[in-house]
């Protein structure tokens, strides 16, 4: 199977990446992105499936029933570690020096 | 007295006025995000599932109005044709002689994880010695999910 590409990264995917890797290895959902980054919703599941397509994020359903739980369930994404990786990659590229302050 | 009277009766329809208000934007914001879910080519079920839970987390009606419209957004987003396919419609094309040619294939600039084949069926006009034309009688999409 051919390696996934990579996807493009623009500011707003490097600000999710950068979300991720503060919470790294914590599982986060869109909702709690959109609150951390202040990121719309329209700019924000774009973002996460081209992550996830390329590998970077996974992603999986809280656990439980959603009749259980009376509401749907949650997707948790948390990036994988080749996907901390190129966040690590990334920041240090756009921000050099920062991370090591965090 | 009648001045109570009336602040109670305002506060009264105020609530009244506000509990509508929100409840109609939580039902107009689920029905825009399963209009725009049930829109996408694949994974309709698992983004319907999941952006009810996350306008669920929203926590006041207009946050769960914005959330809505964000994803109309979003979902036009995810189930635009491949860049790579529009920029084909502006550029020249060979054609083969059965008439039918693929334009182009395997293209996933989006990098969600789907092809998109466009496939151009055209027939030859000839209507003399030097006009010769070339009609376009069918414009097939095709996008599929592929191996990850």
């Amino acid at each position: 199977m051919a390696a996934p590409k990579e996807p493009r990264i623009s500011i707003q995917g490097a600000a999710v990446l950068r979300g991720f890797l503060d919470a790294y290895p914590n599982q986060l959902t869109g909702s709690e992105v959109m609150d951390a980054l202040g990121i719309s919703s329209g700019t924000l599941y774009p973002i996460l499936a081209r992550f996830e397509a390329a590998k970077w994020l996974s992603s999986k359903w809280e656990k439980g029933d959603p009749v259980e739980l009376g509401r749907p369930r949650r997707r948790y994404y948390t990036l994988t570690g080749v996907g901390a990786n190129k966040a690590r990659e990334c920041i240090e590229y756009i921000l050099p020096g920062t991370l090591g302050r965090v | 007295m009648n001045e109570l009277f009336f602040a109670l009766l305002k506060g009264l329809l105020g609530k009244i006025v506000t509990d509508e208000f929100s409840a109609g934007c939580q039902a107009f914001a689920e029905w825009l995000v399963r209009k725009s879910a049930g829109r996408l080519a694949t994974d309709r079920d698992r983004y319907l599932e999941q952006w009810l839970a996350d306008l669920n987390d929203r926590k006041s009606s207009l946050q769960k109005l914005f959330f809505a419209f964000g994803i109309v957004i979003a979902s036009a987003v995810l189930r635009q044709p491949a860049a790579s396919v529009r920029r084909a419609l502006g550029q020249p094309i060979i054609l083969n002689e059965s008439h039918t040619i693929t334009v182009i294939t395997s293209e996933d600039p989006q990098d969600v994880g789907l092809e998109h084949n466009m496939e151009i069926v055209c027939k030859l006009h000839d209507a003399g010695k030097t006009n010769k034309h070339w009609q376009v009688l069918q414009i097939k999409f095709k996008s599929r999910r592929h191996d990850r």
